[in-house]
């Protein structure tokens, strides 16, 4: 109520983190949840037969393709939230 | 009558030996031992987890699913009965924080001037480091880890995650602070869910403060003195015309006599970690970490008076009411953690 409101640098904490941390802990528990289920190596076995990864390779991709999906899903949520700009904006009144 | 409050706030080195304790524990996490192997290993390469002596196989996620569902009720039904003590004494954020903080004092006493930034962040950075490698120890073993450090012989995956969560470290205790609290964390968000006016938290004695303001020494507390307590709704007003000078117009002046125990040394604001004035009410960033009690304590025992001004209790407690422990919510999530660790004792038996 009383309180300043929050200055340019917390505003930018705030958006960004509202994106990327949220996105970093579905993209976590989604990762743990989909590799307990499938080996990495299993899935290049039947998608790119002809290319070798280790299981490092494919947790990490995995994890950060998950981060990107979930990060992407998250922007687009903030950027719907935000006010519309009604072109009426900038005519005059009357 | 009401149960009393924990009126002596227990000294503040107690958390700091808490917190060095809880770091010392995540530190030595992968260098235990179990029956010759590391005792904690969660080894996603082998597809195996080692827990002093369990091995989880990726046909048994149910049963980390379950562990993870059976601490995170724990933790909601500890944050229900006891506050924020996780927030304020176990959280990741705020071990860190505070050791970065330790860290940045220790430096500021020791070194001139001009070199105290550089050497703050060499250390943060060795720490962070250090962090890092203890975190990829507990997925790839911590000795092998080590023992190839000085030879940079680390897979590049060992190399990434390492950076990546020494980086992480260094950007949510160095860099973001307390932003991460009050913008970012989810649980603290979640708090008014958890917790009702039985929820016990960092409070101000109103009744007994105001009106506050400096005095000469020597004059006594108000119970001492036999000014007694305010009226509810008097001190209520007095503090918020202190939180609200441009809403409210000026306080009126008091003699010294009729003066709270408050000598408005603001000891408790520059004590906060999130540099909030616990005397304008409960308020969603406090942490309850107790720096404010610990400030305040010392203070009216400088000036003479009794302690308390500043307690940990629960707001209902606070106004005298009797201590209630069973509540909706917690019957709500006493029978979820009883239902999961029934299942879980069913599956595991």
């Amino acid at each position: 109520m009383n309180r300043p409101s929050p200055s340019r640098r917390q505003q930018l904490i705030q958006q960004w983190g509202a994106i990327l941390w949220p996105s970093f802990i579905a993209a976590g528990v989604a990762s743990v949840v989909f590799f307990a289920f499938v080996d990495p190596l299993r899935l290049q076995a039947i998608s790119f037969p002809n290319s070798t990864i280790s299981r490092e390779l494919g947790y990490t991709a995995g994890f950060f393709m998950f981060w990107t999906v979930t990060a992407l899903s998250s922007a687009v949520t903030w950027y719907l939230q935000r006010p519309i700009r009604s072109d009426d904006d900038e005519l005059p009144l009357g | 009558m009401s149960t009393p409050c924990s009126t002596t706030p227990r000294p503040r080195h107690w958390r700091g030996i808490l917190s060095a304790g809880l770091l010392a524990l995540f530190y030595t996490l992968p260098w235990l031992r179990w029956d010759g192997h590391q005792a904690v290993l969660l080894d996603i390469n082998a597809r195996r987890f080692d827990l002093f002596g369990w091995t989880l196989w990726p046909g048994d996620v149910g049963v980390l699913i379950g562990l993870l569902a059976v601490l995170t009720v724990s933790l909601a039904l500890l944050t229900h009965l006891a506050g924020r003590i996780w927030c304020g004494h176990a959280c990741p954020q705020t071990l860190w924080r505070r050791a970065f903080d330790w860290i940045g004092r220790t430096v500021s006493r020791a070194l001139p001037p001009a070199l105290r930034r550089p050497a703050t962040q060499l250390a943060w950075g060795l720490l962070s480091l250090w962090t890092g490698i203890t975190f990829v120890g507990l997925f790839s073993p911590i000795a092998g880890l080590v023992a190839a450090a000085p030879h940079a012989v680390w897979s590049g995956w060992e190399t990434f995650w390492v950076l990546f969560y020494a980086a992480a470290t260094w950007g949510n205790a160095g860099f973001l602070r307390e932003q991460v609290c009050r913008s970012l964390c989810p649980f603290a968000r979640m708090q008014p869910l958890l917790t009702d006016p039985h929820t016990p938290r960092v409070l101000y004695d109103a009744r007994r403060g105001e009106p506050r303001g400096p005095r000469p020494s020597g004059l006594g507390g108000v119970l001492g003195r036999g000014r007694g307590l305010l009226d509810p709704t008097t001190a209520q007003d007095y503090a918020f015309r202190a939180a609200h000078p441009l809403l409210a117009g000026p306080m009126p002046t008091f003699s010294a006599d009729r003066l709270g125990d408050c000598t408005d040394c603001t000891a408790c604001i520059s004590a906060c970690p999130m540099q909030l004035d616990i005397r304008q009410g409960p308020q969603a960033d406090c942490l309850a970490c107790g720096a404010c009690l610990a400030a305040c304590a010392q203070q009216q025992h400088r000036a003479g008076f009794g302690s308390g001004l500043l307690r940990y209790c629960s707001p209902q407690v606070m106004t005298g009411q009797p201590r209630r422990w069973w509540r909706p919510r917690t019957l709500a999530l006493l029978s979820l953690l009883l239902a999961l660790l029934a299942c879980g004792a069913w599956r595991l038996l």
